[in-house]
């Protein structure tokens, strides 16, 4: 009795002390955000915001660059994940069932993909003679198929009861029918999980845009982040604006800490929703049935 | 055509008659406009700008075309390095060249594999050097002799355009600030000698000028990482000119001989790291300035009361708020150069404002004479006014008679409106700079303007750069940019490594007391020689002969 209370209290204190090791910086960030820059520049602010404003946040909506990448964003993750979860569970289903031919041939054609990859100039090469360069196509169809979302779904239509099948078979029901009626409502949870999966991919997704697009009305959030955030380190032999400098040495520092919130809220918004059947589908599909 | 030909005629003389009011300045766009009768499309990589919102859709973009008649197709790449160079390399991996590269930070060694080995580059020279072609950068590189040097790559030829921005202020821009109301307190005068700062110094330490009973002042701080916040090149070129911060080698060349040398194994620069020892020692120059970042610096000096005595910085701004620590700001002032024990004083000159490649063309280019022509039309007060400021008459206008500039000359033309942060009508520092300090020099300014408020600080600047101009030296040189073949880059790398690790490591040892400077510096001269420090310096001898000797 007497140990249990001691690992228990043990327990607590150890939780309690990486809860507040993982909290502390985004709260730092998140009260930083409304902060005066000056404050947050001379250190302090430590936990809560100090001289709070708005100003941060005010001067990003009247921006139009991070107001497009953000639209950007969002139609990137919407539609790539669209994109992914339709394609994954469509190619994971064929794979999982024993009578369909060539299983093996198209494992290992998805295996060989884990393994080795073209590289950077073949892909790039690939995406320009599509004519996929400087569109939306870009960034959502080349990354919409990974084999390790395909075999974690795979191993989770593996562990539904065969018996089920027989009996809807029995019934007179399709292959498809079978698929669209049976397996995908008790599949929500890996559904779930592809789907955080790439969203976050896609929203983080930096490379990709660096890459293949090049017209600044097109450009993610994430670009358009990493452009303002250097903004920061002005080479001042370039200046003769000394007040457009000051101004935008300013706007960096004020921005830096809101555009984070702004960029990391979408995604942190989307996690307590599904994460209960992310834990889940993720212990699923990690059994073999 | 002949009639085309007399409305040209008689709009050249109306607007010479429009302009006779007022001076002309001197570099004006001299192509004939449009550039082309039919209108050409370029295929543009550009360097993005982050407060410029879309360069196909802004103002000056569509000035620029109907000006010239040139279309642009803007293919966009990052604002920072790094990122360019993995975008450049990609599309010339994957044959997708763009015709015209503008600001892509293209170094030496890149320019050396692009254009000398692999032809992707075009040479200019053939254009560079017609008058006919580019009226206004042969005219201007004829002025500026030494240039021409600067811009040649390895084989003799010209792989790139450069932008030309001479900003005075930082051609000296290792400067250090020191915090005059603390001398006025103290009853102390400028200090002018290396031991008279010393004792400043030693009185800021110990005499309390901020006033609050504690003794918590730091008499001298620098940081590691932000524009000239290290301490020890101003120091040390008080014994020896150091070329400072960011040539770790401290390469200087002797005027008379041409000979190229490092000051690293030389006694002047023991004698410097002696006095370091001193003032780290007893702990007036502050011990974490080593280590620290300026980020640490930056609140150091915004303590209340103010603890910081002296700082080095290219500018204050990198250290204190012009705006919202104005009491702060006006408080310091420059700290010229000091003399040393044996009377030396010195300052680096760095080279003319003069960043080379600033525009290549390549191979896919269809039309290099007339793309020649329209980046000639940048180097001009009139379309560098037009892309930095904006429009005409909005954003700013040419100057009045009797408007004076910053250094109280007559004026070339006046900033009307300040902009926003972000905008669409000017491309700001993006695209092809031309700034000639003449140009700097003519922005209209109030005379006697406040030069201790924000708007007056390029005016403050221009005057502290004009009190330490005197102390450059005119027996040595800091080593211009000195382009390397590829054999020769790959041998030096390997050296520069070494040999930058190794002398930095032991400045650090002897500056902090961890090597005694006198016991030590048989065993340092030994070991950089070892490490190659004689051959290094004969690869960069053999560069500058072939770069620069010719061309003098």
């Amino acid at each position: 009795m007497k140990t249990d209370v001691l690992f228990q209290g043990f327990l607590q204190a150890f939780m309690w002390f990486w809860a507040i090791v993982i909290l502390y910086p985004l709260i730092y960030v998140f009260s930083a955000s409304f902060s005066s820059p000056h404050a947050v520049v001379s250190g302090q602010v430590w936990l809560w915001p100090v001289e709070p404003t708005f100003k941060a946040y005010e001067a990003i909506f009247n921006n139009p660059q991070i107001m497009i990448g953000f639209r950007n964003s969002l139609i990137y993750t919407a539609l790539g994940t669209v994109i992914s979860v339709v394609l994954t569970l469509l190619l994971a289903f064929p794979l999982s069932r024993p009578r369909f031919v060539g299983r093996g041939f198209f494992t290992w054609m998805l295996v060989f993909t884990m393994l080795f990859s073209g590289g950077l100039i073949p892909t790039y090469m690939v995406i320009k003679g599509l004519g996929m360069l400087n569109t939306w196509w870009a960034i959502v169809l080349p990354s919409a198929l990974s084999a390790w979302n395909v075999f974690i779904a795979r191993t989770y239509f593996k562990s539904l009861p065969e018996e089920l099948y027989e009996a809807s078979t029995i019934d007179g029901i399709s292959d498809l029918g079978h698929f669209f009626r049976i397996v995908l409502p008790l599949s929500t949870p890996i559904v779930a999980v592809i789907a955080l999966f790439s969203a976050v991919g896609l929203w983080n997704s930096y490379f990709n845009a660096l890459i293949y697009l090049s017209n600044d009305t097109l450009f993610p959030l994430q670009i358009v982040l990493r452009n303002i955030l250097i903004l920061g380190n002005i080479d001042i032999s370039m200046v003769q604006n000394f007040d457009a400098m000051v101004r935008k040495q300013g706007l960096s520092d004020l921005l830096k800490y809101a555009v984070i919130v702004v960029a990391s809220v979408p995604v942190l918004l989307f996690y307590p929703l599904i994460q209960r059947y992310f834990v889940r589908g993720m212990m699923i599909g990690s059994i073999k049935g | 055509m002949k009639k085309i030909a007399i409305f040209a005629l008689l709009v050249g003389g109306l607007s010479v008659l429009a302009g006779a009011q007022t001076p002309k300045p001197e570099w004006l766009s001299k192509g004939q406009y449009p550039l082309t009768k039919e209108k050409v499309t370029f295929n543009v990589l550009m360097q993005s700008v982050p407060n410029v919102t879309d360069f196909s859709t802004n103002q000056f973009t569509q000035w620029l075309e109907t000006k010239t008649n040139v279309r642009l197709n803007f293919i966009m790449a990052p604002y920072d390095a790094g990122a360019q160079k993995e975008k450049l390399n990609l599309l010339i991996a994957a044959g997708d060249l763009p015709e015209i590269l503008i600001g892509m930070n293209i170094d030496a060694s890149t320019e050396a594999r692009f254009g000398s080995e692999e032809k992707i580059f075009l040479p200019l020279n053939k254009y560079i050097n017609d008058p006919k072609v580019m009226p206004n950068l042969n005219a201007w590189l004829a002025k500026n002799p030494t240039a021409r040097g600067t811009i040649t790559g390895v084989d003799g030829n010209i792989y790139g355009f450069p932008e030309i921005n001479e900003c005075y202020h930082c051609s000296l821009q290792q400067k250090m600030w020191i915090n005059q109301d603390w001398l006025k307190k103290l009853g102390l005068k400028m200090p002018t000698t290396t031991e008279e700062f010393y004792k400043v110094l030693k009185a800021f330490k110990e005499k309390d000028p901020n006033g609050n009973g504690k003794a918590d002042e730091i008499p001298l701080m620098g940081a590691t990482d932000s524009w000239n916040t290290q301490a020890e090149p101003f120091l040390v070129s008080s014994f020896i000119l150091d070329s400072g911060m960011y040539n770790k080698m401290k390469l200087l060349v002797d005027t008379k001989s041409g000979k190229v040398s490092s000051i690293l194994d030389q006694t002047a620069y023991k004698e410097a790291m002696k006095y370091l020892a001193r003032l780290y020692k007893e702990e007036l120059y502050y011990n974490n300035s080593i280590t620290q970042k300026n980020d640490q610096a930056k609140q150091l000096m915004a303590m209340d009361p103010a603890i910081i005595g002296v700082f080095p910085s290219g500018y204050p701004g990198i250290m204190i708020d012009s705006v919202a620590q104005n009491a702060l700001w006006r408080a310091f002032t420059i700290l010229p150069p000091l003399k040393g024990p044996n009377g030396y004083s010195s300052t680096p000159l760095s080279p003319a404002g003069l960043t080379p490649n600033r525009v290549v063309f390549t191979k896919a280019l269809k039309n290099p004479e007339l793309a020649a022509r329209w980046v000639d039309s940048f180097y001009s007060y009139d379309f560098t006014s037009r892309k930095y400021w904006g429009a005409e008459g909005t954003d700013w206008r040419w100057a009045k008679p009797g408007e004076t500039g910053l250094d109280g000359k007559p004026a070339v033309y006046k900033v009307l409106s300040k902009g926003n942060d972000v905008q669409n009508i000017h491309w700001g520092e993006g695209g092809i700079n031309f700034n000639p300090a003449a140009y700097r020099f003519g922005l209209e300014t109030t005379p006697g303007i406040d030069l201790g408020s924000p708007d007056g600080l390029e005016a403050m600047l221009l005057q502290v750069t004009a009190k330490i101009e005197p102390q450059v030296r005119k027996d040595v040189v800091i080593l211009p940019t000195v382009k390397f073949t590829v054999p020769e880059s790959e041998e030096l790398q390997l050296l520069q490594v070494e040999l930058e690790r190794y002398s930095e490591q032991q400045r650090v040892a002897f500056e902090t007391g961890a090597q005694d400077v006198e016991k030590g510096w048989a065993a340092y001269v030994k070991k950089l020689n070892d490490l190659g420090l004689q051959k290094f310096l004969a690869i960069q001898q053999k560069a500058y002969d072939r770069q620069y000797k010719a061309k003098k």
